[in-house]
């Protein structure tokens, strides 16, 4: 793996940005953006739907990249829902699936938006606690799990300290006790090898702009679990034939798919698939974790890292330093051009579990160089000197 | 806190013209609302401004770390005069709208900005006649087609800042060009009487431009031993005092004011060239148009 090379392809970086903010929102290559004009400039069609040129060559387009999807994460084309992002596909179990008299687990690291979807459901909501090292207590879940719980669904990578949970364990004891399991893998899936068959897991869901593609959400359902939701968006497209009366639905994935669908979105995110494969996931995990163990030995003792050791926490280095406003130390490292993500990372039940005001966040990804890592630190340094 | 009042100020001005201070705007208040209520600022403002200023200096680390640390220090002082400001606007504005000039009554000094004085200005410079010259010192050529005459008080800080315009023109029109300096002694400013009388008594041992220079060069300081002082200084003997203690030439001063304001002259330096008016502080490159303009157009006529 070359991140040189690879910075050819992403012309931003040639304005000499340090861009570590990826565990919001990736840099986009040109090849994603060609794949997209290509359809707006050449084929902006229905798919689908029309029966003339321009719309079938959308309709091909449109189902490759439901191919391309489902091959990225071992799955099958018909398990294949796209939505707007993680948010909306973790909704869209939340919402459609029967949750009365049901109990639904998290874990206590959840983002946002696997969390207060749940809060929403009329389950009965319980947490699964991680340790002080950052790991998931597994005997916990274990001990909070019952024929009552519909659903375990768990962050796979945590966005605020990059530890990645044991799914296939998590996803084995869930269907154990005949629950489904469901991960957010917002950051793993843009970082690893997802095998959904592996993983064992019944609902995935994740987003492409945190993978080189644009705003477009995915989420996997496995066919029967696909079968117990009952959608609640409906519309144009989702269904086969309608009286005044009556509906009849098409079959998953369009039975979730409500309206005209991003089609420029799934034709970016093909693009990027095809791109983070010609890369592989393996050698962006490990290039990713080689770049935090630099971080981290330059600036151990210098700030305080919140999570793990760097081993076990991914492209993600998240710190403080001392009581210093997060901030005001992202402001002024993008003062020095380096762009962190600073706060609470829509986790806010995390830190206010532990009152913790927030964290400055570096996240890493394939075209980050050794060489930006430390201008980082230098910058991080001079900082602390600072304040 | 301190900074939200500054900020709510200078971003609630900015925001009138662009979103993005409007936004700033809007923290920087509800930021000071809260906590002139006595709840904690909760969108953090002070520590983003502090660490904006701070980041603009990162290329010199010591610099910034004084910025950082002295932040709540420089945001009083911005406060402060943030609010000195602000009473001397106000005092502005009172005696504007009472006396209709900003400095207050009797004043002839220039403001900056006044309402009231657009259309009253023009009317006053279309209504002035050419000052009368008659004994007047003069540089250059007497029969220079253009004739360009200076009424100027030797107090008058902007009459002092348009002084070097005289020497360039003098320099690069010469021949083409002739320069006479009427004193206005404005009573607004100390000693400008006297200044202008220790003028005249410095022409009488022919040193008039050189005492002229000098008065504008230590106007700021300027006192009656100062003036002997410049005497001395350009070897001026016994006579300069005598005269000046005389009072020589105090009804020559006097008649030249009067003249000046019979003339229409308002304010100082009031130029004529070739008798038509000009009010105010001009850059070198206006006044080069107006006289490459009078030169041109008196071949014009003679051809």
């Amino acid at each position: 793996m070359n991140p040189e090379k690879i910075r050819q392809d992403f012309p931003l970086l040639e304005r000499g940005i340090i861009y570590f903010d990826n565990a919001c929102m990736s840099l986009k290559p040109r090849q994603v953006v060609e794949a997209m004009n290509d359809y707006y400039l050449n084929y902006p069609a229905c798919a689908g739907r029309s029966v003339h040129k321009l719309s079938a060559k959308a309709t091909e387009e449109y189902a490759k990249s439901r191919g391309a999807v489902a091959k990225f994460i071992s799955a099958k084309t018909e398990e294949i829902i796209f939505t707007k992002n993680t948010t909306e596909s973790i909704n869209l179990v939340a919402k459609s699936l029967d949750m009365k008299g049901k109990t639904v687990i998290t874990s206590d690291k959840e983002h946002n938006s696997n969390l207060v979807p749940w809060q929403m459901s009329d389950a009965e909501h319980r947490i699964a606690s991680t340790l002080d090292d950052g790991s998931f207590d597994i005997d916990d879940f274990e001990s909070k799990m019952n024929k009552k719980v519909r659903i375990v669904s768990v962050v796979h990578t945590s966005n605020i300290d990059g530890t990645t949970l044991p799914v296939r364990e998590i996803a084995k004891i869930a269907h154990d006790h005949g629950a489904l399991a469901m991960i957010d893998a917002a950051q793993s899936a843009p970082h690893a090898e997802i095998n959904v068959k592996k993983l064992g897991v019944d609902f995935a869901a994740f987003s492409g702009h945190k993978m080189l593609g644009p705003s477009i959400g995915v989420l996997y359902g496995k066919k029967d679990a696909l079968e117990q939701l009952s959608p609640f968006m409906t519309g144009g497209d989702t269904v086969e034939s309608t009286t005044y009366n009556t509906h009849k639905f098409l079959k998953p994935p369009e039975k979730f798919e409500a309206g005209l669908q991003n089609y420029a979105g799934a034709i970016g995110l093909s693009a990027a698939i095809r791109y983070l494969e010609k890369i592989r996931m393996d050698r962006i995990g490990k290039h990713e974790r080689e770049l935090n163990r630099t971080i981290t030995e330059q600036l151990e003792g210098t700030v305080s890292i919140i999570g793990p050791a760097h081993d076990k926490r991914s492209g993600i280095f998240p710190f403080n330093i001392g009581k210093t406003d997060p901030g005001e130390v992202a402001i002024m490292l993008d003062a020095q051009n380096i762009a962190v993500r600073s706060g609470q990372h829509c986790a806010h039940s995390w830190f206010a579990d532990r009152r913790i005001k927030g964290s400055v966040r570096a996240s890493l990804y394939l075209y980050n160089t050794e060489d930006e890592c430390v201008q980082f630190t230098a910058a991080v340094k001079k900082i602390a000197r600072m304040v | 806190m301190v900074f939200c009042i500054i900020g709510l100020a200078i971003f609630g001005i900015l925001g009138i013209f662009s979103a993005k201070y409007r936004a700033y705007a809007k923290e920087a208040w509800r930021c000071l609302s809260r906590q002139i209520t006595l709840r904690p600022c909760d969108t953090d403002f002070d520590k983003k401004m502090r660490a904006k200023f701070a980041g603009k200096f990162m290329r010199f680390p010591k610099v910034s770390k004084a910025v950082y640390r002295a932040f709540p220090a420089l945001s009083w002082a911005m406060v402060i005069m943030l609010f000195v400001s602000i009473y001397w606007t106000g005092v502005g504005v009172y005696n504007t709208i009472q006396y209709g000039n900003c400095n207050g009554p009797g004043s002839h000094e220039f403001c900056i900005f006044n309402p009231f004085e657009t259309s009253e200005l023009h009317e006053k410079i279309s209504k002035m006649q050419p000052v009368a010259v008659s004994d007047d010192p003069s540089i250059g050529d007497p029969n220079s087609p253009v004739q360009i005459v200076e009424v100027g008080c030797f107090k008058c800080p902007y009459t002092k800042n348009s002084e070097s315009i005289r020497q360039q023109l003098v320099e690069k029109y010469n021949g083409n060009v002739s320069f006479t300096f009427k004193a206005m002694a404005l009573p607004t400013h100390n000693l400008s009487q006297e200044t202008a009388e220790a003028a005249l008594c410095a022409r009488d041992q022919g040193k008039y431009w050189e005492y002229h220079d000098k008065l504008f060069e230590y106007q700021d300081n300027m006192t009656m031993e100062k003036m002997s002082g410049i005497a001395g200084e350009l070897g001026l003997d016994g006579r300069f005092k005598e005269c000046l203690d005389n009072r020589k030439y105090r009804a020559a001063v006097e008649q030249d004011y009067q003249e000046s304001l019979d003339a229409g002259v308002f304010a100082t330096p009031t130029y004529f060239i070739n008798g038509k008016p000009i009010v105010g502080m001009k850059n070198f490159a206006d006044f080069e148009q107006i006289v490459v303009g009078e030169i041109k157009g008196t071949c014009d006529t003679h051809e």
